[in-house]
């Protein structure tokens, strides 16, 4: 998320290109090691449970760290040695710009500070741009008063992660009552504040996340990669459904629904949440408390 | 190896899980779309397993594997669920589901539970 975010904002001052970006983001996947592996490595657990947590992860919407402590299998503490042993994600990006001769820290650094100043980003507000936590970076990306919209937009952007593409890339976020779309998907959760969740595309901009969650090479964005689109959005409304119930808020989901052919999305307000997913531009469009619809 | 219907209304899941069974071997006796779909099937295949997704239109999971419980008690069921229906699956369990596969699918976990009831 970080190597996006950042590398975007180094392309855009024309600093590197994006297919330099590309092979940042590449070499950072190639030496930055998993949080399970290093917990083996180290003998804080054993390959079995790393395998356990790995399968717990996609049903939990949870990080490596959080499951392996609730199931016992680490501490706190052992976790918090683990990250650090894994390294700071901002400079294993530095390390990666350097390993490939692009930039060093230091030019790095003072064109963060310029990023910091555009952005009227406190220095608390980079640190947690530099963590790539989720639950950090998030809320710089959202209104300010956006705060209840923060659990469905991390379950979203975690899923995302964990089943599409590791490197999607927030943007500002935005609250409207329409969004003009060609196609797209959404999901109904019902409770005492229904919820609901969609993907809102123009041309073929959904086809990516269809073809890569589906597991199926979609040519264009048909009823079928909506299908698959749908799919993925009931497995994050699940995700979410299974975090509000362990605060004892029940939600029910409805069954999803799909169309490639609609003018756009209607709401008496929906948070627009713009996403960078393989290549391209899509909006997920979160709804508490107020209907949305597709037409 | 066994005879398997799978009823979901999600092309994607329909795929995903039919890959998962027939890499085990099993075969495929049919596909449902919906759960009133899935009960006249079932009738008409007989199937060793049948998979029910909970939550699909015009009827759900649920009210399938009433209807296919009371036509075959002995009916082996699979519920299909997303995460965090918690109030969805003891209903399942109180209508007979032998048992639960949460999406999105870990072909392990999909593998072990199928072995469990069909082997």
């Amino acid at each position: 998320m970080i190597s996006k975010i950042l590398g975007n904002y180094l392309i855009s001052k024309g600093k590197i290109t994006s297919e330099q970006l590309d092979d940042v983001i590449e070499e950072i996947t190639r030496v930055r090691v998993k949080l399970g592996l290093i917990a083996v490595a180290e003998g804080m657990i054993t390959q079995e449970q790393a395998d356990k947590i790995n399968r717990l992860q996609a049903v939990m919407d949870k990080r490596f760290g959080d499951i392996a402590v609730i199931k016992g299998y680490l501490t706190e503490k052992q976790v918090d040695e683990l990250l650090r042993l894994q390294g700071n994600p901002y400079l294993a990006f530095a390390q990666a710009l350097e390993n490939l001769n692009l930039m060093k820290i230091t030019e790095l650094d003072d064109i963060m500070r310029e990023y910091q100043a555009e952005n009227e980003f406190t220095n608390s507000s980079m640190e947690d741009l530099k963590s790539d936590d989720v639950d950090r970076v998030l809320p710089l990306f959202l209104p300010t008063d956006a705060a209840e919209y923060l659990d469905m937009a991390g379950v979203v952007l975690r899923t995302m992660m964990r089943c599409v593409d590791n490197n999607v890339m927030p943007m500002k976020a935005y609250f409207d009552k329409q969004y003009l779309a060609d196609n797209g998907a959404m999901q109904l959760v019902e409770g005492e504040r229904p919820v609901t969740c969609a993907f809102a595309g123009n041309g073929q901009a959904l086809l990516p996340i269809a073809s890569c969650f589906g597991r199926e090479a979609f040519e264009k964005v048909d009823e079928d990669a909506l299908d698959a689109v749908a799919e993925l959005i009931n497995c994050i409304n699940g995700l979410y459904a299974s975090d509000m119930s362990q605060q004892r808020i029940e939600m029910e989901l409805c069954p999803p629904e799909f169309s490639d052919s609609i003018s756009g999305f209607y709401s008496g307000k929906m948070l627009v949440l713009p996403l960078e997913v393989c290549g391209e531009t899509i909006r997920v469009l979160i709804t508490i408390g107020d209907s949305l619809e597709m037409r | 190896m066994g005879k398997i219907l799978i009823v979901d209304d999600s092309r994607t899941s329909r795929k995903m899980l039919r890959e998962i069974l027939e890499g085990m071997g099993h075969e495929i006796a049919g596909e449902a779309t919906n759960g009133e779909e899935g009960y006249v099937m079932y009738k008409e295949l007989n199937p060793d397993l049948v998979t029910l997704d909970i939550t699909m239109p015009k009827m759900d999971g649920i009210e399938a594997l009433m209807l296919i419980k009371k036509y075959n008690e002995n009916a082996e069921a699979v519920m299909i669920t997303a995460a965090g229906q918690k109030e969805k699956m003891i209903q399942a369990v109180r209508y007979g589901a032998s048992e639960f596969i949460t999406k999105p699918y870990e072909s392990d976990e999909v593998e072990r539970i199928i072995a469990q009831i069909l082997d």
